[in-house]
């Protein structure tokens, strides 16, 4: 379970979450709504511990700032919305990278990896440039790299974006097979009805608060209200 | 599959065997190397004391220029970050020149010349770490501008130390800009060398963490990479690095560049292979544009750094001309 008490970041005298305090248990899934700006992926970040922040984060008992950074890569995998890198790298260097967090040899990572990308059925795409993959290809080998990690939790910034309606379909039927796995869920989205089939439960960020959280079939009120301008609720 | 890198390491074998003794045979003075063995002669002092030693500076320099500019690479996440195009090694011969100054002559400096190319080095990669760490590292062509603003900087400073010195000084130092391994002795090329394998080996235990570091810091420091204390370790090795040769055979251009980028295309990704093949590559590619250096024109020597730059310049034209068609 993810826990977070009091979290406060602030950038340049801006407040972009603000005293948030909440529980999101594993095995489950997640799903962070909220318009633009609303602070859903700077929780992400303060998370895997890329921005500073005030407050305190824990995996269960421990608190996440005491964890070395290979741990915590033990503990939460990441599949961000966009790629940052200028090198050619192939798609089984990217999901070797996911070995990473574990002390074994080049030879057995490598092995690891493609022991995965067997079973995501991405062999194929072993040696091609990432560079030339399709939009849902290199989602599919960037969740591959996550999952080689082996986390607890799964966090995925905006991961339907990007992606046609087929490859929308394919992405949430492998997030049903990984939460019936027992892996915990975190999708940050805007697009709560391509993952309603998840039953996922929702937290609704908005100026950096929560203003509403839980089953997301119950928060149709409260996510119509969401993304309506900042004046039409005040 | 499995023959390829036989083959390519038995081709760099020979051709490695090929320069060396063109290196340290043939020369404004032809010499044999059965020289070697045979005591009190000339052809024996030219080859043990003059053409090895520079051999090996030149080996030395090459293979940690060509180091460096791979690790910088990474480090900033664009292939065409070296420290000559951000400005590293124009930091480093300020550092040089000013000490060259202060001291009179490159006689009376001794280890004043390699200290104040270290600083000088140690201060340029601090203001382009600094850059990168504020975010202009994200932005690939910023931080190559951000690289001409230093050059500039310290390119300044040392046309205003040049404004300042005597005939004599402003001939050695633009003599030493030029970039040349002319070098008579051991000491200094072991010191340099023994810096540059010690920087090799440590950078090569790096080399996994290298690879993870090419994601970029987000993702990569999302894998369990201590993304900072990565960064102040690999800043801190290259600047040592680009001192140690900066000090010794001045600013020699697009080794850095050009060597990496070539590794990159042929092998690959993985900075446990990428880094001796840069070291070995980039060692024999110096010895050999210094040969031509030396021969093209003798008994006139041309400067290594005016042919690294002659054969570099057009290339890294080419490289920019390929980035922006992607």
């Amino acid at each position: 379970m993810i826990r977070c008490r009091a979290l406060t970041v602030r950038f340049r005298h801006r407040t972009i979450l603000s005293d948030l305090n909440i529980e999101i248990p594993k095995p489950g899934t997640h799903l962070l709504l909220g318009p633009n700006g609303s602070g859903k992926t700077t929780f992400l970040k303060a998370l895997l511990g890329l921005i500073p922040y005030h407050g305190e984060l824990f995996w269960a008992e421990t608190n996440l700032a005491v964890l070395k950074p290979r741990e915590k890569a033990r503990l939460l995998g990441y599949v961000p919305q966009t790629l940052q890198t200028d090198f050619p790298l192939n798609a089984r260097d990217l999901v070797e990278s996911g070995r990473f967090p574990f002390a074994e040899s080049k030879s057995t990572s490598r092995e690891n990896a493609e022991k995965l990308m067997q079973h995501m059925n991405l062999m194929d795409l072993a040696d091609s440039p990432i560079a030339s993959l399709s939009g849902g290809e290199l989602q599919r080998v960037v969740m591959a790299s996550a999952l080689a990690q082996e986390p607890q939790f799964l966090l995925l910034d905006e991961p339907a974006n990007h992606l046609d309606p087929y490859h929308r379909q394919v992405l949430v039927e492998s997030l049903q097979t990984f939460a019936a796995q027992g892996l915990g869920i975190l999708i940050v989205s805007h697009d709560w009805e391509l993952f309603r089939s998840l039953n996922p439960q929702a937290i609704c960020l908005r100026g950096g608060e929560i203003v509403a959280s839980g089953p997301l079939d119950d928060l149709s009120a409260e996510l119509g209200q969401l993304y309506q301008p900042e004046r039409a609720t005040t | 599959m499995m023959q390829k890198p036989i083959v390519l390491w038995l081709c760099g074998l020979m051709a490695a065997g090929c320069i060396f003794y063109l290196a340290i045979a043939v020369g404004a003075v032809p010499l044999k190397l059965s020289d070697l063995w045979v005591s009190g002669t000339a052809s024996h002092m030219v080859l043990w004391q003059i053409r090895i030693p520079r051999v090996l500076l030149a080996f030395g320099a090459g293979a940690g220029l060509s180091l460096a500019g791979l690790v910088f690479q990474t480090l900033f996440a664009n292939t065409l970050a070296t420290p000559y195009t951000l400005g590293v090694s124009s930091g480093a011969s300020f550092g040089a020149v000013l000490m060259l100054f202060l001291m009179g002559s490159f006689n009376q400096t001794g280890w004043g010349v390699p200290i104040g190319a270290w600083l000088g080095a140690l201060l340029s990669t601090a203001i382009v770490g600094f850059a990168a760490m504020r975010g202009l590292a994200r932005q690939k062509h910023a931080m190559l501008l951000a690289g001409v603003a230093v050059t500039f900087f310290f390119s300044s400073l040392i046309l205003l130390l040049q404004a300042l010195s005597s005939q004599v000084q402003v001939f050695q130092i633009m003599r030493w800009l030029m970039g040349g391994v002319s070098v008579v002795g051991y000491r200094p090329v072991l010191v340099m060398l023994a810096v540059v394998f010690g920087c090799a080996i440590f950078l090569w235990s790096q080399g996994r963490r290298l690879n993870v570091l090419l994601l970029g810091d987000d993702l990569a420091q999302s894998k369990g990479l201590p993304v900072q204390a990565l960064r102040i370790r690999l800043f801190i090795s290259v600047s040592l690095l680009i001192g140690a040769i900066v000090a010794l055979v001045g600013p020699i251009g697009f080794i850095g560049l050009v060597i990496p980028h070539a590794a990159r295309l042929i092998w690959g990704q993985d900075h446990v292979k990428l880094i001796p093949i840069c070291l070995w590559v980039g060692g024999l590619v110096l010895v050999f544009c210094d040969w031509i250096g030396r021969t093209a024109f003798a008994p006139q020597e041309l400067p290594v750094g005016v042919i690294t730059a002659l054969l570099g310049s057009p290339i890294f034209f080419a490289l920019l001309l390929r980035r922006s068609a992607h």
